[in-house]
Parts: structure tokens; sequence; C-alpha cells
């Protein structure tokens, strides 16, 4: 570690998704004196977050103890909640939208974790439940959307406000980053199993439609997770699709045909929807759950310590701002105690 | 058998199709027209925001409660199909909203998920300290009146343009039966005192994040006259206007101020939304409906005529309940000319 303490830290963040950009924002707002550079090959429109409808409704990590979770859940509902009821609202992409999600038995857990998080959440009536004839239980409640096209570019003009530098460059090896940087923020996403030699990184690639509905005003998804119909600023995203290891991203038609008719069976009403057009995205899918973690890069004498953030699997914009306040907590330790490097354990 | 609709409003329009729909096939001379001075997008349906939701209070004439109930029923068996959007029908949520605790409506079971809000969703709405949430539809005026008018084309009825001066010149002009939707002129054809207009101002906006909606009350003023913001298939119709006799069409600056302010305190994400359109529309407000028949003396004359007009804000509301009782009575009156062949359908 070369800086003083009078110089300011020098701190890169690898990737510029959802969890980059706002792990970006925590950082400077946590750690004293540092300068951060965000770096990435894509930005917002061609990022994962991108493709993500953006709804809060957590996913469970098998490794993350629930009560983790849900501070996770929470802090990111609170944060998006507070920007949602602001003038900042319609630039930062964020809204309110209630729904329905609905079982075609009866789930083992009725009432999720997340219950008290989310607004009004209740069990859905005998009335709400006639719209679903193929269902027989749902919950309905009220969360938040959060549409990464309008979220990337608010937040990245925030961190361009408080002087964060913002690089379009691929960084093929975090060791690229030495000696310019003193800490490197690991936010690459998929693109850790390089980055970080995390061969149990593997995408879950989902298929989405973007189509034009404005009439439909909830949302609707089905337990399993596979069906839904997210309704937002500027169109309806109708999903989805869970491929273990598929890296392709270009549409496949027949794929496409199977989304719009399982949505067609919940809303009869997307029949008259209009300009379908198709995307992709590679969900980074980590068995072990989020890494983050604190890992010291050592090789022929050299150090760089690197803090690692990535592996949100489907549920990276429901606990991204918990996250990256994790993630912001470990740079800042970091930055305090640089030459006593204890390994931090993964949560 | 010839009968004339006045009116071409969503009272006009629907009674139209419920009578022909019941009575076409078992009176094939059946020969329906529809006269009035103005058609969508001119008429005060065109104006009105849509939300199905009576008044607060019971209705003086108990009747009024089941054909709210009736239409309710009939949109929402509706809303569920294909071509809903092209009928002008959505669900759609939201809150309303209140300075003291109020007790619930009778109407809470007739829409879905009727609950009171809890604290957290009240932190959203500081101004006021009591609330519901509840799911409802929304008819489009516009699109509906268009959706109507297609069908009673269909059916072979037919349109004129025509300032009718009096029931007589109707009657003369071979009507058998005139039904009478012209609302808030009623009192052109024949003078009503308890008729009145309730002039409305409306702002609509480019607002497509807002999925709720929001209506504030304060008994201290009245209905309508508190800030109401409720989002439709396009555009969001922002309103709080209601003025007794005032009979002017004319949009208002005062009425703009007054309606803007309200509206972006209560929903600061408004300030940046985009205006689209200003309206003014008078709304034919009467203690109760006006839905009897009256049998016309004119020298030989034996025109029957069936007013269903005065139903104030809330027309869309109870439009088909409405039209559902003059399809009734105007089955009474083929009855008594025993012009039936077979028993009248069941209604």
């Amino acid at each position: 570690m070369v800086s003083t303490s009078m110089d300011p830290v020098r701190i890169a963040v690898v990737g510029a998704g959802v969890v980059g950009l706002s792990t970006a924002m925590c950082v400077s707002k946590l750690v004293p004196r540092c300068s951060i550079t965000v770096i990435s090959d894509k930005f917002s429109p061609d990022t994962t977050s991108d493709v993500a409808a953006g709804m809060l409704i957590p996913h469970v990590y098998p490794n993350t103890p629930i009560p983790t979770l849900k501070q996770w859940f929470r802090e990111t509902f609170d944060h998006l909640f507070a920007i949602a009821n602001s003038a900042e609202a319609g630039d930062a992409g964020v809204h309110l939208v209630s729904g329905w999600q609905i079982f075609q038995s009866i789930p083992a857990e009725e009432v999720p974790f997340w219950a008290d998080v989310v607004l009004g959440f209740r069990k859905m009536t005998k009335a709400e439940l006639k719209k679903f004839p193929q269902h027989v239980f749902g919950h309905a409640f009220t969360t938040l959307k959060c549409e990464s096209p309008a979220y990337l570019p608010w937040l990245e003009k925030r961190l361009k406000g408080s002087g964060v530098l913002i690089l379009t460059r691929r960084i093929g090896d975090l060791w690229e980053l030495h000696p310019s940087f003193d800490v490197v923020v690991n936010c690459s996403g998929l693109g850790s199993r390089q980055l970080a030699q995390d061969s149990e990184m593997f995408p879950m690639r989902g298929q989405v439609l973007n189509v034009q509905a404005p009439w439909v005003k909830h949302f609707i998804r089905d337990g399993s997770g596979l069906t839904y119909i997210y309704p937002g600023t500027s169109n309806v995203i109708l999903g989805g699709t869970r491929q273990q290891g598929d890296w392709n991203l270009s549409p496949d038609a027949e794929i496409s045909r199977g989304i719009f008719s399982r949505c067609c069976a919940l809303e009869p009403s997307l029949q008259g929807a209009c300009d379908i057009r198709e995307k992709v995205g590679l969900r980074p899918f980590r068995p072990a759950g989020v890494r983050l973690q604190t890992e010291f890069l050592a090789q022929d004498g050299r150090r760089l310590p690197v803090v690692h953030h990535y592996g949100h699997g489907s549920g990276g914009i429901s606990v991204h701002w918990g996250t990256a306040l994790e993630a912001a907590r470990l740079v800042s330790e970091c930055v305090q105690a640089p030459r006593t490097p204890t390994p931090k354990s993964n949560l | 058998m010839r009968v004339v609709v006045i009116g071409a409003g969503v009272i006009g329009l629907s009674t139209a199709l419920c009578i022909h729909e019941r009575y076409r096939s078992v009176l094939p001379s059946l020969d329906m027209r529809v006269y009035a001075d103005r058609f969508t997008p001119l008429t005060n349906t065109d104006v009105a925001a849509g939300l199905c939701q009576p008044y607060l209070s019971d209705p003086r004439n108990p009747q009024e409660a089941d054909w709210n109930q009736q239409t309710f029923d009939y949109l929402l068996s509706r809303v569920h199909s294909p071509n809903a959007a092209n009928v002008g029908l959505a669900l759609v949520s939201g809150y309303n909203l209140f300075h003291e605790a109020i007790p619930d409506p009778s109407w809470k079971n007739t829409v879905l998920g009727f609950r009171t809000l809890t604290p957290r969703d009240l932190d959203m709405f500081p101004d006021y300290s009591y609330g519901w949430f509840n799911t409802s539809l929304i008819v489009e005026g516009r699109r509906y009146l268009q959706w109507l008018t297609e069908r009673l084309t269909e059916r072979g009825v037919k349109f004129f343009q025509k300032k009718v001066e009096s029931f007589e010149e109707v009657a003369r002009g071979g009507a058998d039966v005139i039904i009478n939707c012209t609302g808030v002129w009623a009192g052109s054809l024949q003078p009503d005192p308890l008729l009145q207009p309730g002039r409305g101002q409306i702002i609509k906006v480019d607002a497509p994040w807002m999925k709720h909606f929001i209506i504030t009350h304060d008994p201290e003023k009245g209905i309508y006259k508190s800030p109401y913001i409720i989002p439709g298939i396009q555009a969001v119709t922002l309103g709080g206007i209601f003025q007794l006799g005032n009979w002017s069409e004319v949009n208002n600056i005062q009425d703009h101020n007054t309606i803007w302010e309200g509206c972006c305190r209560l929903e600061p994400t408004l300030q940046d939304a985009k205006i689209v359109a200003e309206l003014t529309g008078l709304r034919p407000v009467r203690p109760q409906i006006r839905l009897e028949r009256e049998r016309l003396r004119f020298a030989s004359s034996n025109t029957e005529v069936i007013h269903n007009y005065g139903h104030g804000g809330y027309g869309l509301t109870i439009h088909w309940g409405c039209a559902l009782e003059a399809a009734k009575l105007f089955g009474k009156i083929l009855e008594e000319r025993k012009l039936l062949k077979m028993p009248p359908p069941h209604l």
C-alpha cells in the first residue's frame, strides 16, 4: 500500500450495473477522503440490470440467513421508497405498483419473510381469486419497481456530481488496476467467473417480452416465479425463463410464444398488446449466494485488496442497496486497516 | 316500433344498447335511433376520469346502490376478457384519503380487496390521517363510447346529429318511445328545478409511473372539491373542482391552479409531468337520478318517455344498472301495448 494518510484512497469499482453504481454511491458516502472510479465495458442500457423488470420481491439465497436477507431487502425498500415519494421519482425510474402473487396450490409458507417490508400485505380474497381460475391462493400487496434504464443513469449523474469518475474499459484481469488503485471493488456480476476466477458462477438465462399494454396497472406473478407480468413506466414486461448455464443472448422465438401465451392466460387483455420486443439477460447466479468478501490478492510482492460484491442471481435489484451498504463497510474497513489482512468470512 | 334515444353520452348509448340487446329479437319491428347534438369526444362522459366509485354516503334512493353494484359486477365480468382494453376497461387500485376516521362505505364489498390504510401507507400522505385501499375499475369514457357506438352501429341503430327542441317534435316525427338521456341539459326539454350543473375541470397529464388512484376527501368542502388523481389507460386525470350552478364550459385559470397545486402537493412526482389536455365538463347533478316513465299528451300522440338523467358525478359508475332499469320500463310498455310475441327475456 503506497498511500499515506494524506493522499485520498484510490478506489476502483469494476462494473456499472445496479450493484456497481450503488456500491460506488455507498462507498462515496461512507469512506472519507477517497477518489472513486467506476470502470466497466458496459453501461446502461446494455447491462444485465437493464433487462430486469426491477420488482422489489426478494429471492432466497440458500446460504444467507433470513434475518440478513430481510435486512438487505428492508434497506433497499426504504431507500427506494423515499425516492418514489420525492420529486426525483420520475427521473430515477422508481414507482409504487400493486398486484398479486398467485399460487396453484397453497404454499408451505403462507406469509413470506418480507411480508411486513412491502406495503399492505394480505391474502387475496375469494372475489379477487376469481380472476385466476387456475389458482387457489394468493398474496396481494404494494411494492416498488426500480427501472434500471432510468435508475442507472440517475445514479451515474449523482456519482459524477460527487466527483466520481466513470471510465469505459474492459478489464481482463484485476491486476490491471494495480498500482493505479489502492482498493478494488469487484461488482462484475457474471464477469467474476473470469475476473475472480469463480468457477461456481454461471448464467441463469432469462428471456422477457417488453410490450405496450398501458391499461395493465397491476403486477401478476405466479408463485413459481416463472410467469410474471410487471407494468412499468414505458412498457409492461412479460416473463420469463430460468435456463441454467445457458449463455445465449439471442432471443428464441418459441420461448417468446410460450411466454406470451402463459401471460395471456393470466391476463387475457394482453392479447391486445402491441410493439412486442424480446430481451435476454444472463442472471449472475452463484450457488453459495452473494459474495461479500474482502480478498487480499498477492503476486510477486504486489498486494491488491479486493472487496468482492457479486453473485446476486435473480434478486439483484431487490437487495442491491442493502448489499451495497455492506460492501461499503468492507471497503471502509479495508481502507482503515490495510496492513492486517484478516480473512473476512463469507456472509 | 320506433324508439328515439336523445343523448349520446354514456347514459344514452348504454341504455340504447341494453334495450336493443334485450328486445330486438322479440320485437322485429324495433327501429332505434339516437339523436344528439354532441357525440364523443364532445360529451360530458368524455371528460370524466372514469373511475367506478359511488359517493361515500348512501344514496337517497336505495335503488341506486343496487344499480352501482350491478354496473360494477357487469364491468368486472368484462374486464377479464381479451378485448377489455378495446372496451376501455381496466382494473385499478388506489387510495381514498381522509382527515379523520369515517365508517366504511356501503360498497366496501362490491369493490375488491377493500382495507383501511396502515400507518406506513399513510406516511406517503402527510396531510391525511385515515384512508382506504381497494381495487376498482376504470371505464375510459371516450373509448367506451366508441365501443358502444360500434356495437350499436353493428345492430343497425342509426345516429343523427341534431338539437332536439322538444319531445313533441320527436313524437310528431313518429317516435313511439323516447328515451331521454339528455343529462345536464334535460331542463331545456322539460323544466326540472332539481337538476343543476356541477361544473368540473380536469387536467390530463402524461405520468405513466402513476399506477394508483388517489382521491382525497374534505367533508367541509364537499364531494369532488378536494384533489384527486386518477390514472387512465394513457393519461392521468387530475381534478378537484365542483361548482354547483356554474354553466361555463370554458377552462378557468384559477381552477387550473387549484387542481395543479392540490395534486402536486398530494403527489410531488407530478411536478415534472407533461400536460396533454385540459377539459371542462358539467356533471348533471340531481338529489337522485330521474329514472321513470312519463306519458306525453299531444293531440293524438301516444308517446311514452323514459327519463334517465341526473347521474351527477357517478354516471359511469352507475350507468349499466340504470340501463337495465330503463330496459325493464321499456319492457312494461311493450307488455301494456301487447307488442311482445313471447314473454320478455329475463332481465
